[in-house]
């Protein structure tokens, strides 16, 4: 091994010079990068690597959490009693539209039933909290405290208050990895609210654009776009984005910049949706 | 002043690696604080700077090896590609160990500019291999981060020195 530390820098260490250990050191790394991104061979490796990494995730939460708890400690009373006011009047507004919703779910599934058609799946729903942003500009993800212990599959989508987040990529046991849709791989299916018009919404890494709509598209600014359902994945009827800016020069197609509607920055609580097990296959 | 001119040039080698690990540990933590993603362009790698710390100050304690290790912990954290961040720190470091005299005699606002060089060589190799390995339309001013750095150098290298020279130093 070594030899122990001598009192003063040594001038000629022993072993393998840096130049050598570097060299060593960009092989593996190369080995590493090729497996991981081409093969995608190292989930395990990556699974345990991120397991260890949680207890210092949660460390890096707390002092947050603790400001936080203080914050909210020190509210005034006034506040809290026209918060409270104004959410038991939204509750109230909710039920009543809880009560439309439940009728007008029975008749869609009799109608649904009647046209032979596949019944809508029904989603569980998590709550999780956000425990990291990655600092890689080229991941636009994001992890959050709850993993496949509780029941977190990749492929399960995450949304907030004001719209869709984005999507499962990696799940370790007690964490998992969502990629934004504004995630350069990321494409999400949706159809503009006001016409009905389909398109596909890709995340170019940092935002978001529809492509492939032709030039003279009927799109205008402030279009809210929601999620089509047609790839079976994200339900219908969600809100993504809205259109912020269409130029439409005389090329075949529309430039579309979108904004994403889900506002991670302000609160660190979003839902993650699972499809439910389904109770029986409908014909 | 210590900031203008550093009283002592020997290197104190009487104490063992528990400062720098719980440095290290530290920065890491510093490394997963939830961020504004609007803001993410300004964030420093704390790891990579207390590392290029130790590197330029106990280089006998932290060398490539070290740094590629710490570097593999940093793609863990971003779920970045294995390797990719572990790459860059190793080729960083090694820079680093070629002006390590130099550096090592430096006050911390000569050191400054070769920083802002190393971290600059640290996103340079991450943009090569992201590349090469399918990523593409990087924003280009995700480079300000290297600046944030450069002057989170200065804070940290007062912290730093305050914890490295507490032991018996018996100068001044």
């Amino acid at each position: 091994m070594r030899p122990r530390p001598s009192p003063h820098l040594t001038l000629f260490p022993h072993g393998l010079s840096a130049g050598a250990k570097l060299l060593l050191y960009l092989l593996i790394s190369i080995l590493l990068i090729t497996a991981d991104a081409r093969f995608h061979a190292m989930a395990f490796l990556r699974a345990t690597g991120n397991t260890l990494l949680y207890p210092i995730q949660v460390t890096a939460q707390t002092p947050w959490l603790i400001i936080r708890q203080m914050d909210t400690f020190f509210t005034r009373q006034q506040l809290l009693l026209a918060e409270n006011k104004q959410l038991h009047q939204q509750a109230i507004n909710f039920q009543i539209d809880a009560w439309q919703l439940q009728h007008v779910l029975q008749e869609n599934q009799q109608l649904r039933t009647l046209l032979a058609l596949r019944n809508r799946q029904s989603l569980v729903s998590h709550a999780a909290e956000i425990l990291s942003v990655p600092r890689d500009p080229y991941q636009r993800q994001i992890t959050i405290d709850i993993g496949s212990h509780a029941g977190v599959r990749a492929g399960a989508i995450a949304v907030d208050d004001s719209g869709l987040v984005g999507q499962v990529t990696q799940v370790y046991p007690f964490t998992s990895q969502i990629a934004l849709i504004s995630d350069k791989d990321e494409t999400t299916p949706v159809q503009i609210q006001r016409t009905g018009e389909h398109a596909i919404l890709y995340g170019t890494g940092d935002g978001i654009e529809l492509r492939y709509l032709p030039s003279h598209a009927d799109i205008h600014q402030g279009d809210r776009l929601i999620t089509s359902g047609l790839d079976g994945l994200y339900p219908a009827g969600l809100p993504v984005a809205t259109i912020a800016d269409s130029q439409s020069n005389s090329q075949t197609f529309a430039h579309i910049d979108c904004r994403q509607l889900a506002n991670i920055d302000r609160h660190n609580h979003i839902l993650v949706l699972i499809p439910a097990p389904r109770s029986g296959a409908s014909h | 002043m210590p900031i203008l001119a550093p009283p002592a040039t020997a290197i104190p080698t009487h104490h063992h690696g528990t400062t720098i690990t719980v440095s290290l540990l530290l920065a890491l933590v510093c490394n997963l604080l939830p961020w504004r993603i609007d803001w993410l362009w300004l964030r420093p790698d704390f790891l990579l700077l207390v590392t290029l710390y130790w590197a330029i100050y106990r280089p006998d304690q932290i060398g490539v090896g070290h740094a590629w290790w710490l570097g593999l912990v940093e793609d863990f954290a971003d779920g970045a590609h294995l390797g990719q961040h572990a790459l860059a720190y190793a080729v960083t470091i090694y820079t680093v160990g070629l002006f390590q005299r130099r550096l090592f005699n430096f006050p911390p606002w000569q050191q400054a500019l070769p920083v802002l060089v190393f971290l600059l060589i640290d996103e340079i190799v991450n943009l090569v291999i992201a590349t090469f390995a399918g990523d593409s339309r990087t924003p280009l001013y995700y480079a300000f981060s290297t600046v944030t750095g450069m002057l989170c150098w200065f804070v940290l290298w007062i912290i730093l020195h305050q914890l490295h020279n507490k032991v018996p130093h018996e100068k001044s």
